[in-house]
């Protein structure tokens, strides 16, 4: 059952084992767990519910206005030397599931290890995690992507690439039947992307769970050291808080993402100076490639390459599109120059670029309901940033590219590798860099110890019992990877140790 | 693509004198040569307005006081005292492209900002995106791929029912004289 928050006109209250906030990867995880464990289980979503037939019709800036946190305007803040970094998050029923592009790694071991053997932290080593990778895998319909449905502008990348010696590899995508629309970031039109929504939120539904929408929680009652529950109210048409709502819950799973994540523990009273730090956001770029020939990068699968030849450097290379508006906004000039250079789309490719990041993020409660994140880029990211860019502008010229599209603002096409080269030696400044990101994970970290992170390795917070996080904000370090598929596998994890301990937590609760 | 029923907020970010500059804007943006009709260009303001009054209060109020920047930029950019809405559209585009190669990275900020809101809106009219060559819903990636996948499954029966029918062959050879299930010799 759904109710829809902005519909109610009363206060609402309601009894119930589990509370969870937050209806994206990780909160969709932990209701369809626990709701199939026999727990009664309450979802509550700051965002609408839209129907997969209702946003596959949506135009890019609708689903960003409906969809998106800020209309897919928000951003982190560059102290320093750093770029400003625009991020994308969900927020609707399905949070920012519905929003990507559906690619889907596991977490490389080369983390897992380091979380197991420096972080000591147990039951995440490769082997404990594969078989909740698996399990996720199967749920979401974990598919790898057919050279077929490539596009000619991706396929021009790879022979780039492999003219160049790299290696480009086949990705995987939680997709069935897959019509290659290539805007799969903004709501699959043909349902065929498996976002929660379409996976594990009807599934926990099957299993009596209730979803909350339009429903923003202000804080999580705690009282003798004992998440008791939630509150918060409803919001109207205008956007604006109305109506009270109030469940009382034996447990509480806090899953509103690495950017909202930290707010509502903040709120909720909670102290450790770790909530709200070690943010880390995988900052990415996108290189555009003009092409002799019509590409047409919207024909074919929106992400179905990349390489992990460079991970050793950091960097990892995915394929990506766009919506061609959304790419035409990125464009450099004004005027008759910016005119024609969006008339020029069809001859453009693009592939992307991201970093493995040291992790200088910081959220912090705004003056309004949105936090404000701070970001504080390692010279070694930056660095990382421009060789990225180097390296796909190189496979662009490899395939043939005559122009390049570096992400620098005010920045000029490059016309060669020695433009792409001297570029590289002498850096712009950071705040000309357009530099994006999807992944913020991190801000409420796990740890073995206290004194180090936010919650324990059961995904309990360590200051207040029967409060967990079930989002990637617990993540410990950044993976280098797509986050979606380490989120729900952390999460399916947390929800299991749950259902395992839970005689002890309804004791605890009571 | 159809818009189905409007879920957005209900509340308006830019004012009837913001909506005069951005209208300017639009102008600079993507009608240098006038080419974009002056009707389409007032509901783009509003589509705009549409746009970022999802957002929260500050980063509303964030936006307003960067378009009062362009509003102002003739002033602190040519020493003109003049509106940037008054500006003949050549010098608009003169000024945001100054805007835009800017080393100060506040004003550079402004302007990607509005480019990349106004841009994303103003191309995904439909006329907009078939003057780019953009299909709409046709993808041929996508059907070579299934008629491709058609043909390996009809080659894949196909190798299945020779096989079978030269199994079949092969067991009539060797048992020329079968019983039926009615129990008839065939």
């Amino acid at each position: 059952m759904i109710l829809r928050g902005r519909e109610e006109k009363k206060p609402f209250s309601a009894k119930v084992d589990v509370a969870i906030v937050g209806s994206g990867a990780g909160g969709a995880v932990v209701a369809e767990t626990l709701a199939k464990f026999g727990l009664s289980v309450i979802v509550i979503e700051e965002g609408g519910h839209y129907t997969q037939p209702e946003y596959g019709t949506f135009r890019p800036s609708y689903t960003f206005r409906r969809m998106a946190r800020e209309a897919g305007l928000s951003a982190a803040l560059g102290l320093g030397d750093t770029p400003l970094i625009s991020l994308l998050a969900g927020k609707a029923v399905g949070g920012s599931s519905i929003l990507t592009g559906g690619v889907c790694f596991r977490i490389p071991e080369q983390f897992l290890m380091e979380w197991t053997r420096d972080l000591h932290i147990p039951r995440v080593s490769p082997e404990a995690l594969a078989p909740m990778f698996e399990e996720v895998e199967q749920a979401i319909s974990v598919e790898t992507v057919p050279i077929d449905m490539r596009s000619r502008a991706t396929e021009l990348f790879v022979e780039g690439a492999a003219k160049m010696g790299v290696k480009m590899k086949p990705l995987r995508r939680n997709t069935t039947g897959c019509k290659g629309a290539g805007r799969c970031n903004f709501g699959c039109p043909h349902g065929a992307k498996m976002s929660v929504d379409l996976s594990y939120l009807p599934a926990a539904q099957r299993h009596g769970t209730v979803i909350l929408s339009d429903a923003l929680v202000d804080r999580v009652d705690v009282s003798g050291g004992v998440a008791r529950g939630v509150r918060g109210r409803f919001l109207d048409e205008t956007g604006e808080p109305g109506v009270r709502f109030e469940v009382r819950a034996k447990i509480v799973v806090v899953a509103c993402g690495s950017m909202h994540t930290p707010v509502l523990l903040k709120n909720s009273g909670l102290g450790s100076q770790h909530v709200g730090r070690h943010l880390t956001l995988h900052p990415a770029v996108r290189v555009g490639a003009l092409f002799d020939e019509a590409v047409n990068g919207w024909d074919g699968a929106m992400q179905s390459a990349f390489t992990d030849h460079y991970l050793d450097e950091g960097i990892t290379l995915n394929g990506v599109y766009a919506p061609v508006n959304v790419l035409a906004a990125a464009f450099p000039g004004v005027g008759r120059a910016h005119k024609a250079l969006v008339h020029q789309m069809p001859n453009l490719g693009f592939f992307g670029g991201m970093v493995h990041d040291e992790g200088g993020g910081t959220v912090r409660r705004g003056l309004g309901r949105e936090p404000v994140i701070t970001y504080r880029m390692a010279a070694r990211d930056k660095t990382r940033l421009l060789r990225s860019i180097t390296i796909l502008g190189k496979m662009a010229f490899a395939a043939g590219a005559k122009e390049v599209f570096a992400p620098v603002f005010g920045l000029p096409t490059l016309k060669s590798v020695a433009e792409l080269e001297a570029l590289e030696a002498s850096p712009p400044k950071a705040h000309k860099i357009e530099c994006l990101a999807f992944h913020p994970l991190g801000s409420a970290k796990m740890s073995a110890r206290e004194d180090d992170g936010v919650v324990s390795p059961t995904g309990e917070t360590w200051s207040v019992k029967n409060l967990f996080v079930g989002d990637g904000s617990v993540l410990p370090t950044s993976i280098g990877v797509n986050s979606q598929l380490p989120i729900m596998a952390m999460a399916l994890r947390t929800a299991k140790g749950i259902a395992d301990d839970w005689k002890r937590y309804a004791a605890v609760a009571r | 693509m159809k818009e189905p029923r409007t879920k957005d907020f209900r509340r308006t970010t830019f004012g009837p004198g913001h909506r005069i500059v951005l209208v300017a804007l639009a102008e600079a943006l993507f009608s240098e040569d006038g080419d974009v009709p002056a009707e389409r260009m007032a509901s783009f303001a509003a589509d705009v307005d549409g746009f970022v009054s999802p957002a929260s209060r500050p980063l509303r109020v964030g936006l307003v006081m960067m378009l009062r920047v362009i509003q102002l930029a003739p002033l602190f950019l040519f020493f003109s005292f003049s509106l940037f809405e008054n500006l003949p559209v050549k010098k608009r585009v003169e000024l945001l492209d100054r805007m835009d190669r800017s080393s100060i990275g506040f004003v550079a900020l402004v302007l990607v900002a509005y480019r990349t809101i106004m841009t994303m809106v103003f191309y995904e009219d439909p006329h907009e995106l078939s003057l780019l060559g953009y299909p709409g819903d046709e993808r041929k990636v996508f059907l070579r791929f299934q008629s491709k996948k058609a043909k390996a499954s009809a080659l894949l029966h196909a190798d299945e029912h020779e096989a079978s029918e030269h199994e079949a062959g092969e067991h009539e050879a060797s048992a020329p004289h079968t019983a039926t299930a009615d129990g008839s010799a065939e």
